[in-house]
């Protein structure tokens, strides 16, 4: 489905539900669909199951995925997006960051801004061939 | 007790090399006898010998091999995580792993054995000669001793810890502490009970290392050196109170009192109120004690080491004893000890060899001891100083009875009967009589008796100065004589009555008395020096047990007439029975054995002394026969 | 405490002495119900001896150990029930073949699953009538980890479980693992070097410094602190700024330095205080904390 980089600076359950949200966005999963049981994204993703279900009980919590007694947790019918503040702070995290980096190759701002834009057109893409 | 099993299973699955080479050498003894070499030796006997040897043998070494690796290897390879990480109890996985080298054991015993026994039963039950049953016992003891040693030793030598520095002392203590319980038994000429003693201090034994295992795996789990701690505490705590234990009981049993003692021999007393008294004790199986008991007052002083029987004797004014010490309860010879008969008095060496048959005797004063070693050397010692005066090498050293006395301090005089023993036909028969002077340092020979008799027998009067000599013949052509006879040259004095050879002896006046039993009872017959006779009647009884002389003209007699028995004090100057006491007889069941060593004379008691009799339920009483007067000893 | 709360290891104050070394100092940590607990430490740093001692193989010079809520040396045989122990060393005997450990375990515990065990040992390709010696090490493992599971433990302890694993059979191992905390809530204790392999599944880590424990955290929150800093200065501006830095050390012109306490804000109101120039920020993987805190050099 997707990576996790254990060494990133994201704890994993943060990178599990970002990485969740991503598919949704993508479209990779639509509404409804069934989501893996945390024994499966965890054996997956060679992850500990608590740090899975943390991240499903965020993504439960925040309304983008919904469980059915019996079922089991399937992407909810109408997935919410993060709220503005939240958005926001993540892409304040990601870009300060991502802003850290291109400034200590020396890169300039339009540089930078055009390598942003090849990358999310690039994962837009290469999602859409794999769906 | 699955676990234990699970446990024990899971062992005896890789012992299959071992049933192997089991199974190899049980094929040993029936291929050994298609070898040309061996083809002359009985088939069968082959068989047995070599089946039981190998069995014995392989299983024994076995079981030693697997109680040292038993914990200890696992210990060794740290692989007693194996076990420990598992819900296996410490007790589960010790008694699990015995139990499968038990089995181990057990099966390759009966593998290599049973067939050739089997093959060759008869012909078994001949080489060996042994019980089957009590053999097997032993091999399965051996076995289990062997495992469980193989097991202590394993923990103890391979845990490298300096702990078994400590270890190898402890063992020593331990076994000085076993000898220190068994020894004072053996003492005590206790076989039985030395024996009973053993078997349990080797179960107790066994029951200690059968637990240690657990207990030590408890206490260290895997660590090597840990293991060894907890064994060796466990081991030698247990040992220390089993030893405390066994100790007290040693220290009980050789501590009775004389009243401990089971139908005690008791001696009459000498001049004084002094006797012996030696017998079995009481709850303590065979272990005998031997005390002087003083009749009067009922102190007593233990006198280890010695029986009965052995050269032993008091001094004539009844206030010393003299007894023979041996080093341990096997030797031939040992030291003579003298002991003062009161209380508190200790016991002193005498520097004095003597052997358990070595024949000794006080002078009357009390001052000099007289003794005849093995080789036949007479010598007498003063007693305060310790130092021998004279010495003699006598004629005649085997096959004689000696006997010997002071007639005054400074002259001993020793009297050597040739055969010592009665014979089955009469024999030439002599008695030599000798004189050791202190005062010239000489031996004289100073008479000798000779008679061809079946039975020689002397007694001298109690003033050493005459002597009855007794011929015993009792057929057609050699008929009994009896002789008064001078006691130091041997001259004939005067015949004696032979009417009664079994009740005659020499009386203090210098008479000769004997006992007739007639047909309205016993009648005492006085023969005076002067050659007058008196007749005393004394009454009814079958059979004589007791006769005693006592100072001042008396003579005790007892007889039984089938369970009942009567004592008699008879006054033979004035010729009436004074006394007659109903229900006592002889206390001595060695009935007149004189307990004096070897004195040849006839004792004379002191008539204000008790005499040691029993009554018909065997219990002792100190008996006074001029009053009557009974007071019940121990 | 209810039973979901006690914690499945609880060390108290542990000493562990072997003579005059001391190989365990005055150690205590808890291990939280169902979580995955991983204990670092370099060889000799005392984490073997800290993990006999915590189940009741060895008696410990002082301090106790409790596993789920029972003092481990008293307790031992019941508790060793629902504990699951995968040995640093393979102890299980060399001739035994791999069916007659099953059964013998089988005997010995009351939840023991026979299927789960044939299923685990045929997905590792092993026969069950081979003898435990003729395995290779990692086989050895496997098989261990496979009857120390089917006996349906509360608690699974792995002393340095992935030691001579392949790359292959170290995942396959950590699958099985996580597989049973995912099914039964499973905790998980181990040991390790492979500290790659568990940056992904430990909840908690500490780590064993010449016997004591120099770090007992969350992994999520360790990793949120300690940041590696590259700046063209000199590092007088960290400490001015009450960072905590360790390992300090000239990074071409500049400076490296490790940081312990680190935080977004301060690090921004650092930046823009114009002291540092090209100030690089980067995270750090376990074995870079780790080494900051255990490696030679690293004792601040």
């Amino acid at each position: 489905m997707f990576d996790i980089n254990p060494t990133d600076a994201a704890p994993i359950w943060r990178q599990i539900e970002e990485g969740m949200r991503r598919m949704i966005a993508l479209g990779a999963l639509k509404p409804g669909d069934t989501v893996p049981s945390v024994r499966e994204l965890a054996q997956q993703l060679r992850v500990n199951p608590n740090t899975v279900a943390r991240a499903y009980q965020r993504l439960t919590e925040h309304g983008v995925f919904a469980v059915r007694r019996g079922e089991g947790t399937f992407v909810a019918d109408e997935p919410s997006q993060p709220k503005k503040s939240e958005r926001n702070e993540t892409l304040r995290d990601a870009s300060s960051r991502y802003a850290g980096t291109a400034i200590s190759v020396g890169a300039s701002l339009g540089d930078a801004v055009d390598e942003l834009n090849n990358s999310y057109d690039k994962l837009v893409r290469e999602h859409r061939r794999k769906v | 007790m699955t676990h234990t099993l699970a446990v024990a299973r899971r062992d005896l699955s890789e012992r299959t090399p071992v049933f192997v080479t089991a199974a190899a050498i049980a094929v040993m003894p029936f291929v050994l006898t298609l070898v040309r070499g061996l083809r002359g030796i009985n088939r069968l006997d082959i068989i047995t010998t070599i089946g039981t040897v190998g069995a014995v043998g392989f299983s024994l070494a076995l079981a030693f091999i697997l109680g040292v690796s038993m914990i200890s290897r696992d210990l060794m390879e740290k692989r007693m995580s194996f076990y420990l990480s598992k819900p296996l109890s410490a007790r589960a996985i010790w008694f699990g792993k015995v139990i499968a080298a038990l089995l181990t054991v057990t099966f390759c015993f009966a593998v290599i054995f049973v067939p050739s026994y089997l093959f060759g039963t008869t012909s078994w039950q001949r080489s060996w000669n042994v019980d089957l049953a009590g053999g097997l016992a032993v091999v399965s003891a051996a076995a289990l001793l062997l495992l469980l040693l193989g097991h202590v030793f394993g923990t103890m030598f391979r845990s490298k810890s300096p702990l078994i520095a400590l270890d190898l002392v402890l063992l020593g203590a331990t076994v000085l502490a076993v000898i220190g319980i068994i020894r004072p038994l053996l003492e005590g000429f206790a076989g039985d009970l030395t024996k009973r003693v053993a078997i349990t201090l080797f179960g107790a034994l066994m029951l200690i290392l059968l637990a240690c295992g657990a207990w030590q795996l408890e206490k260290g789990r895997s660590d090597r050196r840990q293991n060894h701690v907890a064994l060796s505490r466990f081991i030698w705590t247990a040992l220390a109170i089993v030893l405390v234990i066994g100790g007290a009981f040693t220290w009980w049993v050789v501590h009775p009192a004389p009243s401990d003692l089971i139908e005690p021999e008791v001696s009459q007393p000498g001049q004084g109120s002094w006797s012996f008294v030696f017998g079995r004790a009481n709850n303590r199986m065979d272990y005998h004690a031997l005390f002087a008991y003083d009749i009067a007052s009922g102190e007593s002083l233990r006198i280890n080491g010695i029986r009965s029987w052995y050269s032993s004797g008091f001094s004539h004014d009844g206030s010393t004893v003299g007894y023979l010490k041996l080093p341990d309860y096997r030797a031939g010879e040992g030291e003579l000890y003298i002991q003062p008969l009161r209380a508190g008095a200790q016991p002193q060496p005498t520097q004095i060899t003597m052997t358990r048959n070595s024949e000794f005797t006080f002078s009357d004063d009390g001052s000099r001891i007289g003794v005849i070693d093995v080789n036949g050397i007479v010598t007498a010692y003063e007693l305060a100083s310790k130092k021998a005066l004279v010495s003699a090498k006598l004629p005649q050293a085997e096959h004689v009875r000696r006997r010997i006395f002071f007639v005054k301090p400074d002259l001993l005089r020793i009297y050597i009967q040739t055969p010592p023993y009665p014979s089955i036909k009469p024999v030439a028969s002599s008695i030599e009589i000798y004189e050791l002077d202190v005062r010239t340092r000489a031996l004289a020979h100073t008479g000798s008796y000779h008679a061809e008799t079946r039975a020689l027998g002397l007694t001298v009067s109690g003033d050493g100065s005459r002597g009855l000599i007794i011929e015993r013949d009792d057929n057609e052509n050699i008929k009994s004589q009896a002789f008064v006879i001078d006691a130091r040259t041997a001259q004939v004095i005067a015949p004696a009555p032979a009417a009664s050879l079994t009740h005659i002896t020499l009386l203090a006046d210098g008479s000769v008395a004997v006992l007739l039993n007639e047909a309205n009872g016993w009648t005492l017959d006085l023969h005076a020096i002067d050659g007058t006779a008196r007749r005393i009647p004394i009454g009814r009884m079958t059979q004589l047990n007791f006769a005693r002389e006592l100072s001042g003209g008396m003579l005790v007699l007892g007889g039984v007439e089938k369970k009942d028995s009567t004592i008699f004090v008879v006054d033979y100057v004035h010729g009436s029975v004074v006394r007659r006491e109903p229900d006592l007889r002889s206390g001595s069941f060695y009935g007149y054995q004189q307990w004096y060593g070897t004195d040849p004379r006839r004792s004379i008691a002191d008539a204000s002394q008790p005499l040691v009799l029993h009554d018909d339920a065997k219990a002792l009483y100190a008996w006074q026969p001029l009053t009557g007067a009974k007071k019940k000893l121990l | 405490m209810n039973q979901a709360e006690t914690p499945a290891i609880r060390i108290a104050g542990m000493t562990v002495r072997y003579g005059r070394r001391v190989a365990v100092d005055a150690a205590s940590l808890e291990v939280p119900r169902g979580s995955v607990y991983a204990l670092l430490g370099r060889n000799g740093a005392g984490k073997s001896s800290l993990v006999r001692c915590a189940l009741g193989q060895q008696r410990a010079s002082s301090g106790n150990a409790q596993i789920l809520g029972e003092d481990s040396w008293k307790h031992r045989t019941h508790l060793m029930e629902r504990v699951g122990v995968v040995a640093e060393e393979a102890d299980a005997p060399p001739e035994m073949r791999v069916e007659q450990l099953a059964a013998f375990c089988a005997r010995l515990y009351s939840r023991w699953d026979q299927k789960a065990f044939d299923t685990r040992a045929s997905r590792f390709g092993i026969s069950t009538r081979a003898r435990f010696g003729e395995l290779s090490k990692g086989q050895k493992k496997q098989v261990s980890l496979a009857l120390a599971l089917a006996a349906a433990p509360d608690l699974i302890v792995l002393d340095d479980p992935t030691l001579g694993l392949d790359v292959v059979a170290r995942k396959s191992l950590f699958e099985e693992v996580i597989a049973e905390l995912a099914d039964r809530g499973t905790t998980i204790f181990l040991t390790t070097h492979d500290l790659a392999g568990v940056e992904s599944i430990a909840d908690r880590v500490a780590i064993m410094d010449g016997g004591r424990i120099a770090l007992d955290e969350e992994l999520e929150a360790l990793k949120a602190r300690f940041r590696r800093i590259r700046f063209s200065a000199q590092p007088l501006a960290l400490e001015a700024a009450s960072f905590r830095t360790t390992l300090v050390k000239r990074w071409g012109t500049g400076t490296e330095a490790v940081v312990s306490n680190y935080d977004d804000l301060a690090f921004e109101r650092l930046r823009s205080s114009a002291t540092i120039q090209s100030a690089d920020v980067s995270a750090m993987t376990l074995e870079e904390i780790f080494i900051a805190v255990a490696g030679e050099g690293a004792h601040s």
